[in-house]
């Protein structure tokens, strides 16, 4: 096949593409010299919890360390990361930044609080005609008369009572309230008036749908505010537990928590408002990606164990989703990072399909060559399988289960004694399904009912993944390479497939899928609503093959990527390097780009964001341009130019002053137009890099 | 075919609102598709009295008199569509909003639609913003057109275009605005999903938007 050939056999060709592979300018510098200011980042991925030891000026990483996340509580494995930095001088340290997946990860699994969201002035029969109650959070819902108008003007006085009323009798039930007005962009008066109120009654936290949001979209304002508020005490815990945690190791440093755009924000800031760390993750890589190549403008691909995130830098800033971000089934009004997320990765479970097709991913699993490194056992069966007389060769012979998380399988499982005999069996060490089957005395795995089991994380599975591929391919030697070859040899035997090229043809294959998430990405930046998110119909794919494949006789279809493709993620010197000549791009291979999201996570700039908003009220038989500002009372002027005037100066002031609590010591501030139907939004934004904290 | 689809567009353009409705029968009489009355009979002397009004060979009184003849013609036609045309194009809200009193072009548009086989829900003038969405919450329409004649009254569109979208239904529905003072750039700008600066247009703007939905 032609593209195999100019993927893996022309070497001098590719170097001569590649912008630079960056390397250490200097020795590797293990040791922190006085007079340089040091930073510690921290990254909990869906797998691993990165963290970094980072000369701020020079861009160096002085040490790394990488540990499993521990989901149950993040904070555990951030504190093993921290120490793992083994840093010597905690004094040093002038800035602590984390970005965690904490809020994705509750709202996916469901771990909030019980939360209750009170709409004031919501048309219940229309949000039940149309079904819109399926998009709140909780269940717990309650309609009060009140809210504003489309002019900012009250439109029916607001039953305090009545929700005074409520709060008393339902307090006990619930860990946190919601409150969401309708039209409270425009004016939040009966969201404040029901906040003081609420403060008289319990101590219970509340967040205003305003504070959070000012899209004018009631549904979605309340979903953020009710998402907020299930997330507040959640993220309470995990920040004292980062605390008490730097308090131990003597850092003295402020703590930045980073946002689902890539930006930094204080602690305080963040336990106030957590909703806002969604997708702070794969936002961390990418300025990560950014600050260790200084690129200002690029595409970066994250490749991770389980999927690879793409984003994109202009000019410094990521693009964000301005609609709001999607979390699970929940739409918020979050303007998280715009991400792609391919769910293909390192650690993707390669299966076969039928045909001579291979599906790689969704699932992950365990490489084999990577079970096989940690248990000696795991290799030996591994390695005694040529042996095995063909007619007894099993596909389940190369998949393995291990106990990940043991439990006490009597409170876990009650009367189900076939989990609590799974358990037994597995807690001798990691055994292939063809052992369990034969010793659970079963046919076939659904017999084992075990998918919850796998679910919550308490089974692990091993098998052939893109890990194994690279060491099999002798691009990758950090694991049992001879595991991976015996088993890919046995796989491909089974299967019907040529061991000697299926290596190969599965990898290009990847590269090819992950070249067209890429570009499928960057074809939605500008036409996001009207294509859809998988390229579709025949002529569609015929393009995308012909440009990956790049093999038709008589057309040469190429596309082209305006800007230049950085790698990050420990695979991906090897697959972003190749999807990037797909795209006809430079490619970007960063130094330490295994743990760019580390990096990232303390990284980015401060961003601190004020908005005016203003809008045409009729008052007696004139009209009036109502300027609102949050914390301000509203101002109202004859003339627009002069109502902007104000509103500007008010705005940039603010935002300012916000910036410079934050730390940041001469925020630049920019201030941007646009209009939303019939309201003008002025948005001031200051930023600026964190000052780092005094020398102890 | 006969001249009787010639002779129904110049009784439309002259406004002849007599002799429309025998036209009308005859030409339903001779078997011509209810489809090619519309087309090629009323909507193609529709389309003459738009672009003669548009340059000022016609005054309003005029355009009067034909939508007179057209509004004749349609109480012959319209009973005829319910069995052989679809007449599930689409629903249709019209509306001139608050503050504003002008109809002429409204109803046009709300014939035209009609014509090519839309239920048309046609609220009147002087409507207001919530009157608008408890409407649109009512009758559930997929398409939802919006007239303003006075430069004062076009901000009621913008402001339209946010209560749909605080109400949370701003994408169960496409919307159109129309009127003298405004614009492609302006609907643009407020968030509209089309424009038409005539009835016909409408038609196919409206169209073009729910195929592409």
């Amino acid at each position: 096949m032609i593209c195999s050939e100019s993927l893996f056999g022309d070497q001098k060709n590719m170097e001569q593409r590649d912008i630079i592979e960056l390397s250490s300018r200097k020795r590797d510098e293990k040791i922190m010299r006085a007079g340089r200011d040091y930073v510690v980042g921290i990254d909990t991925g869906g797998t691993f919890t990165d963290g970094v030891l980072l000369d701020y000026y020079s861009r160096d990483v002085i040490n790394s360390c990488k540990t499993l996340t521990t989901r149950e509580d993040l904070s555990i494995g951030i504190i093993k990361a921290l120490t793992g930095l083994n840093i010597e001088n905690p004094s040093r340290i002038r800035l602590v930044g984390i970005s965690s997946t904490l809020a994705t990860n509750s709202i996916a699994e469901n771990r909030v609080m019980e939360t209750a969201l009170l709409l004031v002035g919501y048309d219940r029969e229309l949000i039940e005609t149309y079904h819109l109650e399926a998009k709140f959070p909780t269940k717990n819902i309650a309609y009060f008369a009140g809210g504003h108008t489309s002019q900012g003007e009250e439109k029916e006085a607001l039953d305090i009572a009545g929700i005074c009323q409520w709060v008393e009798t339902n307090r006990n039930k619930v860990d946190a309230l919601a409150i969401s007005s309708y039209f409270s962009p425009l004016n939040p008066s009966h969201e404040e008036e029901v906040f003081a109120a609420i403060q008289g009654i319990c101590s219970l936290p509340v967040v205003l749908g305003h504070q959070l949001s000012t899209k004018i979209d009631s549904i979605s304002r309340a979903t953020t505010a009710c998402l907020n508020a299930s997330l507040v005490a959640v993220m309470q815990g995990f920040i004292q537990a980062v605390q008490t945690a730097l308090e131990k190791e003597k850092i003295s440093a402020p703590l930045m928590i980073v946002k689902g755009d890539g930006s930094l924000m204080p602690y305080d800031v963040a336990t106030a408002k957590p909703v806002e760390t969604i997708l702070s993750g794969p936002a961390a890589s990418a300025i990560g990606g950014r600050f260790l190549s200084g690129n200002d403008s690029a595409v970066v691909v994250d490749v991770g164990g389980t999927t690879t995130d793409i984003a994109l830098i202009e000019n410094g800033q990521m693009t964000i989703s301005t609609g709001g971000t999607r979390v699970g089934n929940v739409q918020t009004a979050v303007k998280a990072a715009r991400i792609r997320t391919a769910c293909i990765g390192c650690d993707s479970r390669i299966s076969f399909d039928k045909g001579k097709t291979v599906k790689v991913g969704p699932d992950r699993v365990v490489p084999l060559c990577r079970l096989a490194a940690l248990f000696p056992s795991v290799e030996k069966q591994i390695s005694a399988l040529p042996d095995k007389h063909v007619l007894d060769w099993l596909p389940t012979d190369i998949e393995y289960w291990f106990l990940y998380k043991d439990v006490d399988c009597s409170s876990h499982f009650g009367t189900d004694t076939r989990h609590a005999e799974l358990f037994d069996l597995l807690r001798q060490g990691p055994l292939s399904v063809t052992h369990i089957l034969k010793h659970m005395k079963v046919n076939h795995i659904v017999q084992l009912n075990a998918a919850a089991l796998i679910e919550k994380r308490l089974i692990e599975r091993a098998y052939l993944t893109p890990t194994d591929l690279l060491h099999v391919i002798g691009h990758m030697n950090q694991w049992n390479a001879k595991v991976a070859r015996i088993a890919l040899q046995r796989a491909c035997e089974m299967h019907d497939r040529n061991p000697e090229t299926f290596a190969q043809e599965t990898l290009s294959h990847i590269v090819h899928r992950m070249a067209e998430e890429v570009m499928t990405f960057l074809a939605r930046q500008q036409e996001g609503q009207n294509l859809p998110e998988e390229i579709d119909d025949k002529w569609g794919r015929w393009f995308i093959n012909e440009m990956l494949t790049d093999g038709n006789p008589y057309l040469s279809v190429s596309t082209a990527s305006r800007f230049p493709v950085i790698g990050i993620g420990a695979p991906a010197g090897y697959f972003v390097r190749r999807l990037a000549r797909c795209l006809n791009a430079p490619f970007v291979l960063p130094k330490s780009a295994a743990v760019a999201n580390a990096v990232g996570a303390v990284a980015g700039s401060v961003c601190m964001d004020e908005e005016a908003r203003i809008f045409l009220k009729e008052i007696d038989n004139s009209e009036r341009f109502v300027v609102q500002i949050d914390g301000r009372p509203p101002q109202s002027f004859e003339e627009k130019d002069d109502a902007k005037r104000y509103a500007q100066k008010i705005v940039s002031d603010m935002a300012k002053e916000a910036a410079i609590v934050a730390g940041v010591i001469s925020p630049q501030v920019a201030v941007q137009e646009s209009v939303d139907g019939s309201v003008l939004r002025l948005v001031a934004r200051a930023l600026g890099n964190p000052s780092l904290g005094p020398s102890v | 075919m006969s001249n009787i689809l010639g002779k129904m567009a110049e009784a439309i353009i002259e406004g002849d609102a007599d002799s429309i409705k025998d036209m009308a029968q005859k030409a339903v009489d001779e078997g011509i598709s209810i489809q090619d009355i519309m087309d090629k009979g009323l909507l193609a002397g529709m389309d003459v009295v738009g672009q003669r009004f548009k340059v000022g060979d016609m005054f309003i009184p005029e355009v009067l008199s034909s939508a007179d003849t057209m509004k004749n013609a349609m109480e012959i036609i319209r009973p005829l569509m319910t069995e052989g045309e679809s007449t599930n194009a689409g629903k249709l809200l019209i509306l001139t909003v608050k503050g504003d009193l002008h109809d002429i072009g409204k109803n046009l548009v709300g014939m035209m639609f009609e014509g090519a086989g839309f239920e048309v829900i046609d609220m009147g003038i002087d409507i207001s913003v919530e009157d608008t969405v408890n409407a649109v919450k009512e009758h559930k329409p997929n398409l939802v057109a919006l007239s303003a004649l006075l430069t004062t009254t076009m901000p009621k569109m913008p402001e339209t275009i946010n209560a749909l979208k605080e109400a949370g239904i701003r994408d169960q529905v496409k919307l159109l605005v129309g009127g003298a003072p405004v614009t492609r750039a302006w609907a643009e700008e407020i968030g509209a999903d089309g424009y038409a600066s005539n009835a016909a247009a409408a038609v196919d703007m409206g169209k073009e938007l729910l195929s592409a939905a």
